[in-house]
């Protein structure tokens, strides 16, 4: 008892020095030694460096091709797992490149091993299946190889302060594409962009309304915004910007999806650098999303993991930056007119029209900038199924590029900007390699095939340390941003839905339209998306039947190569665990709420009709209402009218609303029916705050691979219970049904 | 020390309750004797402000005639200011003090001198409204200046005057530092709100400008004799006169 109580003290302690405010990770021998390296005058000398890169990549090479025995395989990765460990605590960038340096040595040298044998020997089922799990495994060699190449060094760009001298300041123009969304999307991104702080005379907004509708029309120039139509609807979005651009004559156009709400400091942040320098051509902002996506909501993680975009956001595009390979998003951006215009306007020939304009941009020699401060706010797609198909749209533009207008090839790129490219189009043929995962142990647990032509022991040694390296060193470049093994979850998600227009639009690049995704509604009850998830049952069914035989081969059938029965069953719980997951992110939870609630924090009163007031502080907005943190407990009438006025700086907003919760220190109201200026008002006190976003990527814990994987055990076990529910509701009559 | 001028150049602005709810909340920062207010306005109200009605009747007017130390019209309040009043006094007696004052310029400074209040010790000066005797003779000696306003058309057309003062004073004094207090301010009244809009954008860049809401709070902390800090201390008047207390320490440079 006494000893156990040891133990988990001597635990603690541990865990408490591993901490990271241990100032031993900052401050350390390790990080002295590092300083006095990166200090140290050799580097000065002529031919150092070169002669030093030489060196190492000579080691690493050989590192990766030495062939050794079982025992000297075994030895040397718990070396080189040892130091990563050691180490992967310490601060600083020198230590990043080290654990990025040894994860491409284990894995490096786990796909030379793997490729070695796979010559020669004669044709045989096994053979061919196992060239597919080698090819997928090359995929994700490469997408990681490009991975660390984009994130190595994020350049964090800070933005360029504008001239105090007005005259020296462009002329903008906002660009506002729209199609389908209603007024209530588009009405708070076009009040917002006639709020940003900028000259007067200096600035248009202009709503290019693809849909041509009346409504849209009186109300944007009711507000003193131009209504742009044309004629016709060719090449959807990126064919309206197009059709804009003759007519209007800003020197910068700035761009927003009709549902970004831009903030009012969005020109001044953004502009500074097209004045410094005149080979600039655009500068991309983050696309922040006030509601969950559908990931997030249906696993009730908004806020409390980071998303997809997140990582892209957050950390990708700034890596990118660092090559001068920052990729266009289509909105929270600047471009500079007469660049875009030289290269024909916004790319037409495919449907990620943004991602091909960068591309253009770029082999012309123009550069590209990346600013990761928030500086707009949108919502993000409403249900899974318009996720999907927002990605499927991504893939198949991805590959349609990748088909006609191949970043590898052709004029005008730095092969730095070729490698970033890269990446980014590989990223999105994930579909196949993932379902080769999720399938592979099958081959060995239905029907026996060795697909790896290697005893397990051997498996082990070279493909464990592989795995602990890639997960310590994605850890660290991408633990802020992303927690380990959840884009695995995401991408299981994906796969499927991926990989056939992927394909597709490799061999035939023209096909397939640009589809609009919708945002902002509701999900008005729970339900299990079948039609989803249907595929990922079928895979899961065949995992759960090869789990039943892999046991009985380990304990009957096979038991005789019980390391190889125990690698697939390994392999096939954790696929299991993914696609449980997966399952979980399939029920549609309920989305009742018509404003997304965004945090916020500013200084507000309340005044009543007696004349009295309060000084308190907002928690939240959304378009309908407001809710209030009071110093001390107050006591106020349901439904009684109040005016509230939320301040931003010394500028003050009023607006009238009804008390509609009341509690202690909290207080929730509902806004009486805005008039216009009211409206404005609420948009300049709230969305368009300068300082609105600026704790945009969630406040979290050190990324620590191993509790991620507790995470994704727990959500797939979430994941189990609701498929019971959905398949007990479809199954049980109605009459046994308590829910309805 | 540290010695605060509240002026305006027009009388009903709210100024000796400014001055009173900016004490008080000055003493909540500093804490008990450190905060005193001298009333240099004939009214007489400053006092009244801190509960001190009955019993007060002596002051500074006074005592400066019959050549008395000022320190014996300190009165202490259970809101932690010492007020020194300026008395219940006849029109012979006002119309000598002010005679007073105006042949000797530093006679208010040299009796604050002769206090001899201690280094962190603050006092605000109540004055009354427009150019007077009391008036020069307060920013001859204070650190910070304080002027209300309201936000309407009479107090704007006020400004330029208080400017050509203010630029008279600091052209001696070249450390004074200035706020505009905007008083009573509700922005759901439109002119109000329009007032405080021109205000905003056409005060000159040396003077900052500071808002203090209309709170009914404000009138029932009068008529109970208390400062508007301990009437409602989570009412929007306590946290503006707060902030401009947080301020006008930031500007004596504490």
């Amino acid at each position: 008892m006494k000893s156990g109580a040891n133990l988990a003290g001597w635990w603690r302690g541990l865990r408490a020095e591993r901490s990271l405010q241990n100032p031993r990770y900052a401050y350390g021998l390790l990080n002295k030694l590092g300083d006095t390296l990166i200090e140290s005058p050799v580097w000065a000398v002529p031919g150092v460096v070169m002669a030093t890169t030489v060196a190492c990549l000579l080691i690493i090479c050989v590192m990766v091709v030495i062939p050794f025995s079982l025992q000297e395989q075994l030895v040397f990765s718990l070396m080189l797992v040892v130091v990563a460990l050691v180490i992967r605590d310490y601060v600083g960038t020198l230590v990043t490149l080290v654990l990025i340096s040894l994860s491409m040595i284990a894995s490096t040298r786990y796909m030379y091993w793997r490729l070695a044998p796979s010559f020669g020997g004669e044709i045989s089922i096994d053979m061919v299946l196992g060239l597919g799990l080698l090819c997928a495994e090359l995929y994700a060699w490469l997408v990681m190889i490009t991975g660390f190449f984009q994130t190595i060094w994020p350049l964090k760009r800070k933005p360029v302060p504008m001239p105090s001298d007005l005259d020296l300041w462009p002329t903008v123009d906002v660009f506002i594409p729209t199609y389908n969304e209603p007024l209530s999307v588009l009405r708070p991104t076009v009040m917002a962009a006639l709020g940003m702080d900028w000259p007067q005379a200096k600035i248009k907004v202009y709503v290019l309304d693809d849909g041509r509708r009346s409504e849209i029309r009186e109300f944007v120039e009711s507000v003193g915004a131009t209504h742009v139509v044309r004629p016709n609807n060719l090449h959807a979005k990126a064919g309206n910007i197009n059709a804009a651009l003759p007519n209007t004559g800003g020197e910068l156009i700035a761009f927003f999806d009709c549902d970004h709400i831009p903030t009012r400091t969005f020109l001044q942040t953004t502009v500074g650098g097209f004045l410094k320098d005149k080979k600039l051509a655009l500068v991309q902002t983050p696309h922040h999303f006030l509601s969950p996506d559908p990931f997030e909501r249906n696993l009730g993680l908004f806020r409390k993991m980071p998303n997809e975009g997140d990582l892209f956001y957050g950390l990708v595009q700034d890596g990118n930056d660092l090559w001068d390979a920052t990729f266009f998003c289509g909105s929270c951006a600047v471009i500079r007119r007469k660049m875009l215009v030289e290269i024909g306007g916004v790319a037409t020939e495919t449907v990620t029209e943004d991602a091909h304009t960068a591309l253009k941009l770029h082999r012309r020699g123009y550069k590209t900038a990346y600013l990761g401060v928030v500086q707009a706010a949108g919502l993000a797609t409403e249900s899974l199924s318009a996720h999907v198909g927002q990605r499927i749209r991504w893939a198949r533009g991805m590959a349609q590029i990748f088909r006609s207008d191949n970043p590898l090839l052709g004029k005008g790129l730095t092969w730095q900007q070729r490698l970033c490219y890269l990446g980014a189009m590989l990223h999105f043929f994930y579909g196949l390699p993932r379902l080769i995962f999720l399938t592979a142990p099958l081959a060995y647990l239905f029907f026996g095939a060795h697909i790896m032509q290697a005893s397990a022991d051997l498996i082990a040694v070279y493909a464990l340390p592989h795995l602990i390296h890639v997960n310590i060193a994605s850890s660290r470049t991408q633990g802020k941003y992303r927690n380990t093994f959840w884009a695995e979850v995401y991408e299981t998600a994906l796969a499927w839905y991926i990989f056939i227009p992927t394909t597709l639009a490799l061999f035939a690049p023209k096909i397939g339209k640009f589809n609009v995704t919708a945002k902002g509604g509701q999900v008005k009850e729970e339900y299990f998306d079948w039609k989803i998830a249907l595929p990922y049952l079928l895979i899961l069914l065949l995992n759960g039947i090869g789990l039943c035989v892999g046991i009985a081969r380990l304990f009957w059938w096979n038991s005789q190569e019980w390391g190889t029965v125990l690698i697939n069953l390994v392999w096939t719980g954790y696929n299991l665990m993914l696609l449980w997951a997966t399952l979980a992110v399939a029920m549609e939870q309920k989305q009742i709420r018509r404003h997304w609630r965004v945090e916020l924090t500013a200084p507000a009163m309340i005044r009543f009709d007696t004349g009295r007031t309060v000084a308190c502080e907002t928690s939240d907005f959304s378009e309908g209402g407001l809710a209030l943190k009071l110093a001390a407990d107050l006591h106020v009438e349901v439904g009684a009218v109040v005016t509230v006025s939320i301040f931003r700086g010394e500028r003050e907003f009023s607006l009238s609303a009804r008390v509609v919760f009341c509690q202690g220190k909290a207080l929730r109201l509902r806004f009486e029916a805005l008039d216009l200026l009211e409206y404005q008002a609420l948009v300049s006190a709230t969305f368009s705050r300068g300082d609105a976003w600026l704790k945009w990527l969630p406040v979290r814990q050190l990324d620590r691979p191993l509790l991620g994987l507790k995470e994704i055990f727990l959500v797939g076990l979430e994941g189990q219970r609701r498929l019971l529910k959905s398949i007990a509701k479809v199954a049980l009559p109605q009459r046994f049904r308590t829910d309805t | 020390m540290t010695r605060i001028a509240v002026v305006s150049m027009k009388g009903g602005v709210g100024k000796t309750t400014m001055t009173a709810n900016l004490a008080a909340a000055l003493a909540v920062k500093l804490g008990p004797g450190q905060v005193g207010v001298l009333d240099l306005d004939p009214q007489n109200a400053l006092h009244l402000h801190f509960g001190l009605g009955a019993g007060v009747s002596d002051g500074v007017c006074r005592h400066s005639l019959s050549g008395l130390d000022w320190r014996e019209v300190c009165f202490p309040s259970q809101f932690d200011v010492v007020c020194l009043p300026y008395g219940a006094v006849s029109e012979s007696e006002r119309e000598a003090f002010q005679t007073l004052l105006s042949q000797d310029p530093d006679w208010v400074p040299n009796q604050l001198q002769r206090m001899g209040l201690g280094d962190q010790q603050v006092l605000l000066i109540d004055t009354p409204p427009g150019p007077s005797a009391y008036l020069r003779q307060a920013l001859a000696c204070v650190d910070v200046v304080v002027v209300v306003l309201l936000a309407d058309a009479a107090s704007y057309s006020t400004v330029p005057a208080m400017e050509a003062w203010l630029d008279d004073f600091v052209a001696q004094r070249p450390g004074l530092k200035s706020v505009y207090v905007l008083n009573q301010v509700d922005t759901t009244v439109s002119l109000n709100r329009d007032v405080a809009e021109v205000l905003w954008k056409h005060l000159p860049k040396r003077s900052v400008l500071h808002s203090v809401h209309r709170d009914e709070a404000v009138c029932e902390a009068l008529a109970y004799q208390q400062p508007v800090l301990n009437r409602d201390p989570v009412c929007r008047a306590t946290y503006d006169v707060q902030r401009l207390a947080d301020w006008v320490l930031d500007a004596a440079g504490r």
